[in-house]
């Protein structure tokens, strides 16, 4: 009953609380002086400075070296021992930028082969930076993992647009742009039922508006020279945005994921003669001479393949395979796994130097995934430069970002351990001389060692196999969970039966039926934090299945 | 042994593991002994051998003696040109851009998959050259792309075959009407739709042809827009582009002769044209061509009236005549299916044979180098067990350009290319016999979501 009345009295007094604020954000702060000492610096790629100290004024660093006198008016990092990098530079992702729903209505077309440009997908003009929202929790979470400059790229289709450059320091709009309009962001995606709807139609109208600039440039400057007499210029949007694309004063950064579409790619380019930058390419091994003699910038995807496992290949449909196929089958997968994990290292060796960009990988796995590559032969220098001074020579950045040193933006990782080990915490992150500190906490234990997870939530699933996805509910009432599986599709609701938990583990069965078929569907999920994994079996084989938390804390 | 000692022996192994990829040559040198070579412009040549130098046939003769090069034993085996198949959709990530009833300016050689299991599959029946066609969606589909079955390259580019003349898709009838009227409820919705569409197309690529003559005679100041679209036209105007038409009915057959004929287009083959018996003279008289199935219709309205003894009467006509499979299972025997001309309407083993080689080779403009065994032309071979026409026929090992792509004795259980690491094995649902589209007819693939109802 106490207690009762004094959250009430809170309650009651909040209103005055409010009354009673300062707006923190507009007092000048103390001092825009850091001091970082006694750190060991790994300044840059195969660099270290040992028991060294940095100062940062102004949002820049003056100082780094072993003798740098303290000052009295700055703010002194208690760091003691700890490792300080240059944080790192996404050199392509989407974040910031709120994911549309992309099977969402589509407005209605009467030519389905000649639809605006903007249904088609066709939008080489539009900012990333207009569509970036500086609340967004992706700025603070790439943040907390290290980075302090990102690269955006809207989201879209065939030509989403113009890429951003912007400060994760989290600070408003207004202050974290660096640079717009840096590169053009390209990709194989096509648009449903209008043209181009199949990637065939996609390279025809790429190469279409390509030559289609080169002309109206042509026309352009003709009619600059001496416009009496001549036909007005007058292009679309699409056109004009892609002026900059052929007179090679604009990159294009275009997303190639398996070795196929890097071979077309590259042919495109070779057609064409843009400036290319070869984007989130994830299968890398069949295609590292061709990468070579291209002499083409490439930032890699760090989406590795998931170790296959003996046990786990046991289902229903494999059982028909003789033991000999099954021997060879796995063979064969064990040595596309291990093809995976150590091409970055012979992409290395083949003197080819990469960057990472994360449109499909989640940066959330980047430290787990770099150590599975260190592991099969990369160098963790190799790594750290694909973190920072590789994307800043490619963004044109090189000179203010990518090294703690001096004159440089004040970005700085300051982490418990050398990076890439396995037990390194980030204890602090400085961006624009920002400092934001982490709580180090012990890691939360798995269900194998008895801890649960809390995993009630909406979930995103997708089963690629079946080109199905939609979303989970997942509610719990002490030990009982419930499940409804909506279809994203047409929005219809299904509920799990037989839903049990075992660890991080949720198991229940679907009956779909659709068109007077019925299926008995058992569901396994495994869950990780914010994510799940598993498979979806019936009668008819097993397919995986995965997900993400929607709109996780 | 020590780290270093492994380290070396490892990176000499990656080594020379790379230097075998970059030495991977698409010619290649092979003397085959003793076989029972079916030239097919040059008769049957009993224990005879065939050597293929730098990809290209150099000699055919008795008792051909060389130095160290890889030696076939052909002895009661028969050596044939490679089979040609003049309609199939394999090794394409793309069929159809189904989204305009002309569709010029698509390529599928811009969407073609080296990957495709289906090229060695082919290859298992001594096919060597396919032409990969874009589907029967649009009135005028995509560009077509010939590719020699070079299976283990892994470039797209590495299975085009060089040199080989362009080709285009042209569709009739109700798939068109289907995908457009039907659907989106524009033109084409009938059969006198459809060749107004053609004419509207021949028509934009005249006036562009004009605009870029005025331009370069100085009549105007600015070159049109560029557009792809136009730029294929004009060039199917000029005669660059060899037209192949998805066509059954005699009566709209007819009807696109006389639109070429109004526009000066002259090199067109008509693709399945079940009802080609009953205008072949005046497909003769053409000079038009004609790829049909051996035995097979009544899938749709359209096909109903169809006969077995159609490539034998459009063959004796003197419409240049070709058997095809529009099927990545129909291509492993096309042997087989050309052997039916001879069950229904009693062609000769070379006529047969012809339909398989040097008739598709002439339809897709390639005869000079492919279609036959002759001195100089490409080193496309397949060799059989029994006679090729024979049911007992069994495909033992095929070449192309030197190279052996396919050995019977070397067929292991897993023959991709590419393997996910991440892969599970496909279910019942993905098999393509339980999709909407079956194995059969890939004409229409990437066309059934733009349609409501199944067929």
């Amino acid at each position: 009953m106490k207690k009762l009345s004094l959250q009430f009295l809170v309650l009651f007094l909040s209103p005055m609380l409010c009354f009673a604020q300062v707006d923190y954000d507009k007092i000048q702060k103390a001092t825009d002086k850091v001091f970082i000492k006694d750190v060991i610096i790994h300044d840059k790629p195969g660099s270290t400075i040992e028991y060294g100290a940095i100062l940062i004024e102004g949002g820049i660093i003056k100082q780094v070296g072993k003798r740098i006198a303290e000052p009295n008016d700055a703010l002194i990092l208690t760091a003691d021992s700890l490792h300080v990098y240059p944080a790192f530079i996404d050199a392509l992702s989407h974040s910031g930028i709120k994911k549309e729903e992309e099977d969402g209505e589509r407005p209605k077309v009467k030519f389905p082969g000649s639809p605006p440009d903007d249904v088609a997908g066709i939008t080489p003009g539009k900012s990333a930076f207009d569509a970036i929202s500086a609340e967004s929790s992706d700025i603070s979470s790439m943040r907390e993992l290290g980075f302090g400059i990102a690269h955006v790229a809207p989201r879209g289709r065939m030509l989403p647009g113009q890429t951003a450059i912007i400060s994760l320091s989290g600070k408003s709009k207004d202050e974290i742009l660096l640079n717009e309009n840096v590169a053009n962001y390209s990709q194989l995606k096509t648009s449903p039922r209008v043209f181009p709807s199949t990637m065939i139609g996609v390279l025809t109208k790429f190469k279409e508006l390509y030559k289609q600039a080169e002309g109206a440039n042509i026309h352009l400057t003709k009619y600059k020279a001496s416009p009496v007499g001549m036909k007005r210029p007058s292009y679309s949007d699409a056109i004009t945005a892609m002026i900059p694309v052929t007179k090679k004063q604009q990159k294009v950064f275009f997303k190639a994921e398996s070795a196929k579409d890097v071979h077309r790619i590259l042919a495109l380019k070779k057609e064409l003669g843009f400036d290319l930058v070869l984007t989130d390419v994830k299968q890398v091994y069949p295609v590292i001479d061709h990468i070579k003699s291209a002499n083409v910038p490439v930032m890699v995807s760090l989406d590795l393949p998931k170790k296959p496992e003996d046990d786990k290949d046991k289902k229903d449909d494999e059982e028909d395979l003789t033991s000999e196929e099954m021997k060879q089958l796995k063979e064969r997968k064990a040595k596309a796994y291990n093809d995976y994990v150590g091409q970055l290292a012979l992409l290395d060796k083949a003197g080819v130097s990469f960057g990472f960009s994360w449109i499909n990988a989640k940066p959330k796995k980047m430290k787990e995934n770099i150590q599975t590559l260190i592991e099969n032969g990369l160098s963790e220098d190799t790594a750290l430069k694909g973190l920072t001074t590789v994307p800043a020579q490619l963004l044109g950045i090189s000179n203010i970002a990518g090294t703690a040193e001096s004159g440089k933006l004040g970005n700085l990782i300051i982490s418990t351990a050398p990076i890439f080990e396995k037990d390194s915490k980030i204890k602090f992150m400085i961006v624009d001389g920002e400092i934001f500190e982490y709580e180090i906490k012990e890691k939360k234990k798995k269900s194998d060692n008895g801890e649960e997870i809390d995993i009630a939530g909406t979930y995103t699933y997708e089963i690629s196999q079946f080109g199905a996805s939609g979303t989970f509910r997942i509610s719990a009432e002490d030990d009982d969970y419930k499940v409804i599986m909506v279809d994203g599709d047409d929005g219809s609701e299904l509920e799990g039966q037989n839903v049990t938990r075992e660890g991080n583990s949720l198991g229940f069965d679907l009956k779909i039926e659709e068109d007077g078929f019925s299926m008995d569907v058992s569901v396994n999920l495994d869950f990780d934090e914010e994510d799940f994994e598993g498979n979806v079996n019936s009668d008819f084989g097993a397919a995986p299945i995965e997900g993400s938390k929607v709109d996780p804390k | 042994m020590n780290i270093m000692v492994m380290k070396n022996i490892y990176l000499l192994f990656i080594s020379l593991f790379i230097s075998s990829v970059l030495s991977a040559q698409n010619d290649g040198d092979v003397l085959i002994k003793n076989g029972t070579v079916i030239t097919i412009t040059d008769g049957v040549k009993e224990n005879t051998d065939v050597l293929i130098r730098n990809g290209k046939i150099e000699q055919i003769g008795e008792g051909i003696e060389v130095g160290d090069i890889k030696t076939i034993d052909a002895e009661g085996l028969f050596v044939m040109p490679g089979i040609i198949d003049a309609h199939s959709h394999i090794a394409l990530d793309v069929v159809n851009e189904a989204t305009n009833p002309v569709t010029a300016e698509v390529f599928v050689g811009d969407g073609l998959d080296p990957y495709d299991v289906g090229i060695y599959r082919a290859l298992a029946g001594g096919v060597t050259i396919s032409h990969a066609m874009h589907g029967s969606a649009n009135a005028i589909g995509g560009q077509c792309e010939t590719i020699k079955h070079r299976y283990g390259e892994i470039d797209p580019e590495a299975i085009r075959m060089d040199g080989a003349p362009r080709t285009i898709k042209f569709a009739l009838g109700e798939n068109p009407m289907r995908v457009h009227g039907e659907r989106s409820n524009i033109a084409p919705a009938t059969r006198m739709g459809m060749e107004q569409i053609f004419r509207n197309a021949f028509e934009e690529g005249k006036a562009y042809i004009k605009a870029k003559k005025d331009f370069a005679s100085g009549n105007a100041e600015l070159a049109p827009l560029y557009n792809t679209r136009s730029e294929v036209m004009a060039d199917i105007l000029k005669g660059d582009i060899i037209i192949h038409c998805h066509s059954y009915r005699a009566d709209e057959i007819y009807m696109l002769l006389k639109v070429l004929e109004d526009y000066g287009v002259k090199r067109i083959c008509f693709q399945h044209v079940n009802e080609g018996f009953k205008v072949a003279p005046e497909l003769a008289a053409y000079g038009a061509h004609a790829s049909v199935f051996s035995d097979w219709w009544a899938y749709k309205f359209e096909v109903y009236y169809s006969t077995a003894y159609n490539a034998a009467i459009l063959a004796e006509n003197g419409v240049v005549t070709s058997i095809n499979s529009d099927s990545g299972e129909l291509i492993r025997h096309l042997y087989h299916e050309a052997a039916k001309t001879q069950r229904y309407g009693s062609l000769s083993d070379n006529e047969a044979l012809k339909l398989i080689t040097l008739n598709p080779a002439i339809q897709l403009g390639i005869e000079d180098r492919v279609g036959s065994l002759e001195k100089g032309k490409d080193g496309d071979i397949a060799i059989f067990k029994n006679h090729p026409l024979s049911i007992y026929a069994i495909p033992q090992m095929t070449i192309v350009d030197g190279v052996v792509r396919f050995d019977i004795n070397e067929d292991n259980y897993d023959m991709r290319l590419d393997v996910d690491p991440d892969e599970t094995i496909p279910t019942f649902f993905e098999t393509e016999s339980h999709s909407h589209h079956g194995e059969g007819d890939r004409c229409m693939q990437d066309v059934y979501e733009f349609l409501n109802h199944k067929h």
